[in-house]
């Protein structure tokens, strides 16, 4: 086994790739953390979640990619026979080069933890504050605040320094319908979202739509008149905001929440504490320190790398270099992307025809089944806290765990008797 | 003498689906090796020698038939350990260099670490493979042919399976692979040797087995399949001139000459003794 494992880490070492690969990743990673957030003490937080999701995206899919071509290049090549007529067995092989190509995927995410480190605490890319403070302001960079103006002919005197907020951490949950609480969920956990509350008219929601555009984030806009509450999704379309339908009249109330990050990253969904799909970054809590927020990034890619690998060993314990290669690619693919097709599925399945009904819960179903990879996002982690998170992480690491035993077992079960063999000796007779 | 490989009515179908195709690439091998023996396993492309090595390494499962090695199956771990193998093809890892390469296999076949380098040392030095520290992959072929064979014999095994031993090897370290070959003969090392260098065998074989279409054209020991009844050969010290007075001898004798002609050495002893190298044990 460990004689395996070395000769999958000489592979990488010497290959141009694998440096290739560790300088990509050095510099991918920090990347990732200039992405600019609307307030300092998101930045953090934003930015870390959005460099481990690079991070992890890209190191499974290269260790997907690794795997599935180490034993399928060796069968190809016939150099498997050279290990085939020792005595060393199938599985002490198969979990050898598993051993192998996961420690060049950990190696390759110490490379680029390791340059998100530096970059934080060497560059200005370092969050002015890790604990927002309770009065906090939210500033605006200079050249928003300059599109902001350039596209207002308002006078909004406050625009010129800050937008303040949040105006409550207690009301603004209320004024969205049940269904909806999710949405501003961060609320309740110190995130620094932009919340705005008037009492005006459309005038107070224009700005909001060019804010919100401005932004490059999406907002809501709740009207409560009495008992009756609207809530409708501000847009902007061609620089002028969709107007409410129902106006704000005397003894009504307007909110506009700002989905921070919805849509640079808006591909995400995730689950809450209720378990309620949230489209904006939950953030992290004021408690979790830098090197807290690394670990978690980090163990989140690592967990999440293993199934990966071994995803990559399944396809190469039966085919070919390039189609294994293809193969893992696509259960890269399915496993990253199930559960978006899930929720999606799911969406279709209540809004569609019969036809539609049939198609969306069969893609449902099949989606559920490889649900782990996918959901297990950094964010989740990072939001709940160390002290809170010890047995989700236990849970997580045994969930992959048993992905990742099924997913080899399988694969020595293939290798066993591989029906490739017959192929190859064929061609070579 | 104890069997080492016992292949009984041996049949090796390839199938596959897409295209269909259905080759039989053995048909009723049967034959034996025994412990000490050097076999020779003869026959043209696609006769089924390659199939019927690898069968008897445990790489293939057999279609019918048995084959029994050490007299327990080849997949046993016990039986691969006392197995050495060369495959034709030269497929080594191209990143790693020779030492690397030796020592790593050498510790997959169980031996230990300090005997394993004591062994790579000599083989290298022995197969003059200069700059171990260089990778295999930018050996010419001869030299990659060599890093080839000393892995087959690192774990000095008993029972040694080669194929084309000395295919794309230059004279002198084809002589030298030789000269291993014989020493781990007269060690009571049991060898089957797949070979299209028809010398080769003749030089190094007791039995031979010859396949054509995946079944059994001959079988022997070497010297009675290549024994002309009725002939016999000698080799006299004398001058080229004395031709006529030979045959006249001979003739005087009572003996039908069929011809007299001078002794000649074969190419690759000549191109050693140009080289100034002995081919020693080869027999050559």
């Amino acid at each position: 086994m460990w004689e395996v494992a070395v000769l999958e880490l000489r592979r990488a070492f010497r290959a141009p790739l694998f440096w290739v690969c560790a300088v990509l990743v050095a510099a991918v990673a920090p990347a990732t953390l200039a992405f600019s957030a609307p307030t300092a003490e998101a930045a953090l937080a934003v930015r870390l979640e959005v460099a481990s999701y690079v991070l992890a995206v890209f190191v499974a899919f290269l260790s997907a990619l690794i795997a599935s071509r180490t034993i399928a290049t060796d069968r190809a090549t016939g150099r498997l026979w050279l290990i085939r007529t020792r005595p060393i067995n199938a599985a002490s092989h198969i979990i050898g080069t598993w051993l192998g190509v996961f420690t060049i995927a950990v190696l390759l995410l110490v490379v680029g933890v390791a340059s998100v480190a530096i970059t934080l605490n060497t560059s200005r890319l370092r969050p002015l504050y890790l604990a927002p403070p309770s009065n906090w302001r939210v500033v605006l960079p200079k050249a928003t605040l300059r599109r902001v103006a350039s596209f207002l002919p308002l006078s909004i005197p406050h625009l010129n320094t800050a937008l303040v907020g949040p105006t409550s951490t207690k009301e603004p949950p209320a004024l969205l319908p049940e269904k909806e609480q999710h949405r501003i969920l961060w609320l309740d956990q110190s995130n620094p979202s932009i919340v705005f509350q008037f009492n005006g008219d459309g005038e107070a929601l224009r700005l909001c739509a060019v804010i919100s555009a401005a932004l490059k984030t999406d907002a809501v806009a709740t009207l409560k008149t009495g008992n009756i509450t609207k809530v409708q999704k501000v847009e902007l379309h061609d620089e002028k905001p969709v107007m409410l339908k129902h106006p704000v009249r005397d003894g009504a109330s307007l909110t506009i929440t700002l989905l921070p990050w919805s849509r640079p990253v808006g591909f995400r969904l995730w689950r809450n504490e209720r378990g309620l799909l949230v489209t904006a970054p939950l953030l992290v809590r004021r408690s979790a320190s830098v090197t807290g927020q690394i670990f978690y990034l980090w163990l989140a890619v690592v967990i999440k790398t293993t199934i990966f690998v071994a995803a990559g060993i399944l396809c190469a314990a039966f085919l070919s270099p390039a189609i294994s290669s293809l193969f893992a690619s696509f259960l890269f693919f399915l496993f990253s992307s199930a559960h978006y097709i899930h929720h999606i599925g799911t969406e279709v399945s209540a809004s569609g025809g019969a036809f539609t009904k049939i198609i969306s819960k069969t893609v449902t179903v099949l989606t559920s089944v490889v649900p782990a990879a996918g959901r297990f996002q950094p964010a989740a982690l990072l939001t709940k806290g160390v002290a809170l998170n010890a047995s989700y992480i236990l849970d997580m690491l045994s969930y992959f765990g048993l992905y990742t035993a099924v997913i080899l077992a399988l694969a020595l079960l293939l290798f066993v008797k591989p029906p490739h063999e017959v192929i190859l000796l064929e061609r070579e007779e | 003498m104890e069997e080492v490989v016992s292949v009984k009515n041996l049949r090796r179908i390839y199938k596959s689906l897409f295209p269909r195709v259905r080759v039989v690439a053995v048909d009723g091998v049967s034959f034996s090796v025994r412990r000490g023996e050097v076999f020779g396993l003869l026959g043209p492309n696609g006769s089924g020698k390659t199939t019927t090595l690898r069968v008897i390494l445990g790489l293939l499962e057999p279609t019918e038939g048995e084959v029994l090695v050490f007299g327990a199956s080849p997949r046993s771990h016990e039986v691969r350990r006392r197995i050495g193998y060369l495959p034709e093809k030269t497929p080594l890892w191209s990143y790693l260099n020779a030492w690397e390469t030796l020592t790593l296999l050498g510790r997959m076949s169980g031996v230990r670490s300090d005997v394993l380098k004591k062994r790579a040392r000599e083989l290298l030095a022995r197969l003059e493979l200069k700059a171990p520290s260089r990778r295999v992959g930018s050996y010419s072929k001869g030299m990659a042919r060599k890093v080839a064979f000393a892995q087959a014999i690192i774990a000095e095994p008993e029972l040694l399976i080669l194929d084309e031993p000395t295919g794309g090897l230059d004279p002198p370290s084809a002589a030298e692979v030789k000269r291993i070959l014989f020493e781990l003969k007269q060690k009571g090392t049991t060898m089957l040797i797949s070979s299209h260098i028809l010398a080769e065998i003749q030089q190094m074989c007791d039995r031979v087995l010859i396949l054509a279409d995946g079944k059994v054209r001959a079988e022997g020991h070497l010297e009675k399949l290549l024994e002309r009844e009725g002939f016999l050969r000698v080799v006299l010290k004398a001058a080229p001139q004395d031709k006529e007075r030979v045959l006249e001898v001979l003739q005087g004798a009572g003996f039908e000459v069929e011809k007299v002609e001078t002794d000649t050495v074969e190419l690759d002893s000549l191109f050693l003794r140009v080289l100034g190298r002995d081919v020693g044990g080869s027999g050559s």
